[in-house]
């Protein structure tokens, strides 16, 4: 109890022992009812002031334990996201090189015997060497058509990685509150603490990544189209 | 199969949109419209005119599921043909879209030949049916 406090309740008991011996009924009730609001005011705030505290321990555990979970196992599978995007990416940059230098030497092919027998003066369809180029023409082209579908679908790794690099921002900004309110000492922003369905929802979506948790996938199409024929789809 | 059908490609990576939209015009389908997500695409769908769906799983806003479940349970668009071509692979998902009406499921990365091997087993069945 305060020093104020303590002068405001030695002052009210002086007064009620007068208003006792004075035989003030009145007055000696009112000053009472006094007494007992104050001390339950008190132990109000005082209540308050605990459960204050247990709620801010309570998040603090809470934060604990996300961090906890961060480290043991977001950071962890993040390192993990992040190289698979680098093997996507370089798999996706290599298999576009590939299809461009098996592309080149028929183009080049192309350009040079049509540059050849464009200059020369007597252009006769009968030439042998016409014959021969034109036999190989469809096939060549043919080949490129199907090097450029293939560097097409190579590109389908920006939706991939963009999907994986999205979940890492999401474990990166999770740290970012976590570190806040530690360094903050427990007064920063509030840390967004997931349900266990949310939790779970969450980790479920997005492209399988090796040895990733919670990733688990069915291998391939074929499973899939087994799975789906046993479903009547 | 009426190759001149209006397909609707709905992916919030505008990328795999184009390479959809790309291998569909190889295929020979033409009438190709896009949508970025499903809160998008509903309206589309909604408006008519719509008779194919291809659409992506995971994408902000409106899931490409819950784009599903809602194409079911609209009762001009619950026989629309809906494939769904995805990165999500896990058996719980592909139940679940199987039991919420999909036709065909795509996972990514995908080839050409997939592509063309589900929608021809999609009108293949409903031709059948017809």
């Amino acid at each position: 109890m305060d020093a104020d406090m303590q002068s405001w309740y030695l002052e009210r008991a002086r007064e009620l022992v007068v208003e006792l011996q004075e035989g003030n009924g009145c007055r000696v009730e009112e000053l009472l009812s006094e007494i007992e609001h104050q001390h339950g005011s008190e132990l109000y705030n005082e209540l308050n002031r605990l459960s204050g505290k247990l709620q801010s321990m309570m998040a603090q555990t809470a934060i604990d334990s996300r961090i906890a979970s961060l480290a043991d196992r977001d950071i962890p599978d993040a390192r993990q996201r992040l190289d698979y995007v680098i093997e996507t990416t370089e798999k996706a940059a290599n298999g576009t090189l590939a299809h461009v230098e098996a592309s080149l030497p028929l183009c080049d092919q192309i350009i040079e015997f049509t540059d050849s027998w464009l200059s020369q003066n007597n252009h006769s369809v009968d030439d042998e060497s016409l014959q021969k180029f034109m036999l190989t023409l469809p096939a060549n082209v043919n080949e490129v058509r199907q090097a450029l579908n293939d560097i097409m679908m190579a590109q389908s790794f920006q939706d991939i990685t963009g999907q994986i690099l999205r979940q890492v921002i999401d474990v990166v900004c999770d740290i970012e509150d976590g570190l806040s309110v530690l360094v903050n000492d427990g007064n920063g922003p509030e840390v967004k603490t997931l349900s266990t369905a949310e939790r779970t929802k969450k980790e479920i979506m997005g492209p399988a990544v090796p040895g990733c948790q919670g990733t688990a996938s069915i291998s391939g199409q074929d499973e899939i189209d087994d799975l789906l024929s046993g479903l009547g789809v | 199969m009426d190759m001149g059908m209006k397909i609707l490609v709905v992916d919030d990576f505008a990328t795999m949109r184009r390479i959809i939209k790309n291998l569909l015009k190889d295929l020979g389908f033409s009438n190709i419209s896009e949508a970025d997500d499903g809160q998008t695409a509903l309206p589309i769908l909604q408006k008519g005119g719509i008779d194919f769906l291809i659409t992506d799983w995971n994408m902000p806003g409106m899931q490409g599921i819950d784009l599903l479940k809602s194409v079911r349970a609209d009762a001009n668009l619950a026989t629309l043909p809906v494939l769904l071509v995805t990165a999500e692979a896990k058996k719980d998902q592909i139940i679940e879209a199987a039991q919420a009406g999909v036709n065909g499921y795509i996972v990514k990365p995908f080839n050409a030949a997939t592509l063309k091997e589900k929608i021809d087993k999609i009108f293949a069945r409903i031709d059948g049916a017809a």
